[in-house]
């Protein structure tokens, strides 16, 4: 990275240096139209399994920002299931009260705590000016049936009071054997409610995947509007004989090269960058 | 080629160590390192080039001369385009 060239913020502030930042992939967009589809039908629950370390909380957040820009009016909270020895509905209840931002969430009795969940939803709701509220629920193959149950509880309280409650429940392959037992178990209140879709994420599968992704670094700018796309900020011109480049280098297109491998993370792209600074200083 | 070069030479080591002493210890050793090593196959690389070996005639076998190896090179990938996402590219918070 030339120093010399006056760029529009601190590098420090960049958002790959602070990790503010989520790239969109093929299996996000597909997360994504899976909520959106379960909005306008009015399909209640759906659940969302994969193996872990695929980007599957990293997708929760891209979906979240996505859905605050795309429909302001509705909540969403993401609450993130916790391991416990024993399951019981206080701490439940205090980790959703945590997800929505109560600041006391272990405070009260059960009773108490299930009514103060019902109100922070309804006062979220209420502010945000729609009855609509989306619920994804990390590592939900932490739940047991109990959990589900207490879950399916909120739902209804909520449903009394006009609020219509959208749960996601996100986690690894176990979640869909919780499905199917809770079917041939015959519990179809829980599955009619919270899992009625079903989506199997994945993470990135083949070349085309790698340079979608890395088509993110390239076309997503910052500050937002500017023509600063991240690649720009780090690698400004191209400092490498052979690669091809146009006038505005890209990320993906380094990838394109033959023999090159797939860099996904941050990281690579620093090793990257470094390694462009080492050019540039040798031409 | 078809044999796992590996259980080969476990196997020539373990015929051998009835007759040697040095073999037993070569098979100890192997077997130790396996039940390290980790059990989860590792995919293999991408297609070798093709060798092909060109027979000599015997009118020049006077003359020494090495098989002749022609390694046909990788065909050059076609660059791969990004899927056009609707959800945008990427965000910042």
């Amino acid at each position: 990275m030339s120093l010399q060239i006056p760029r529009p913020i601190d590098p420090s502030l960049h958002p790959l240096t602070t990790g503010n930042y989520r790239i969109a992939t093929p299996a996000i967009q597909a997360f994504y139209e899976l909520v959106v589809r379960c909005l306008h039908y009015r399909i209640m629950g759906a659940l969302i399994y994969g193996p872990s370390r695929i980007g599957k909380t990293r997708a929760i957040e891209y979906v979240r920002l996505l859905l605050a820009r795309n429909y302001p009016k509705m909540t969403s909270y993401h609450a993130q299931c916790k391991h416990k020895p024993r399951h019981a509905e206080g701490p439940f209840l205090a980790n959703l009260l945590e997800a929505v931002g109560d600041p006391d969430p272990n405070a009260g009795s059960n009773p108490s705590k299930r009514l103060r969940l019902s109100l922070r939803i309804r006062e979220a709701a209420a502010r945000a000016g729609s009855g609509t509220v989306l619920l994804f629920c990390d590592e939900a193959q932490r739940y047991n049936e109990n959990e589900y149950e207490w879950l399916r509880d909120v739902h209804d309280a909520l449903d009394r009071q006009q609020i219509k409650l959208f749960t996601f429940l996100v986690g690894q392959q176990e979640l869909l054997a919780q499905k199917t037992s809770l079917q041939i178990a015959g519990k179809t209140q829980i599955v009619a409610r919270l899992m009625v879709e079903e989506l199997s994420f994945y993470g990135i599968r083949n070349a085309e995947d790698v340079a979608t992704c890395l088509n993110g670094y390239d076309q997503t700018a910052y500050p937002e509007g500017s023509e600063w796309s991240f690649t720009r900020f780090y690698i400004h011109r191209p400092s490498m004989p052979g690669i091809g480049w146009s006038a505005t280098p890209t990320y993906s297109g380094m990838h394109s090269r033959p023999r090159t491998t797939g860099p996904t993370c941050r990281a690579d792209l620093k090793f990257r960058w470094n390694r462009s600074r080492e050019w540039s200083r040798s031409f | 080629m078809g044999a796992n070069p590996i259980e080969a030479y476990v196997q020539t080591k373990l015929e051998q160590a009835k007759e040697t002493r040095k073999a037993a210890t070569e098979l100890a050793h192997a077997v130790k390192l396996l039940a390290s090593a980790p059990t989860v196959r590792t995919p293999v690389g991408p297609a070798r080039p093709v060798e092909t070996t060109v027979a000599s005639s015997p009118a020049i076998e006077a003359v020494p001369s090495t098989p002749k190896v022609t390694a046909v090179e990788l065909a050059p990938r076609a660059p791969v385009q990004p899927k056009k996402l609707s959800i945008g590219t990427g965000q910042v918070f």
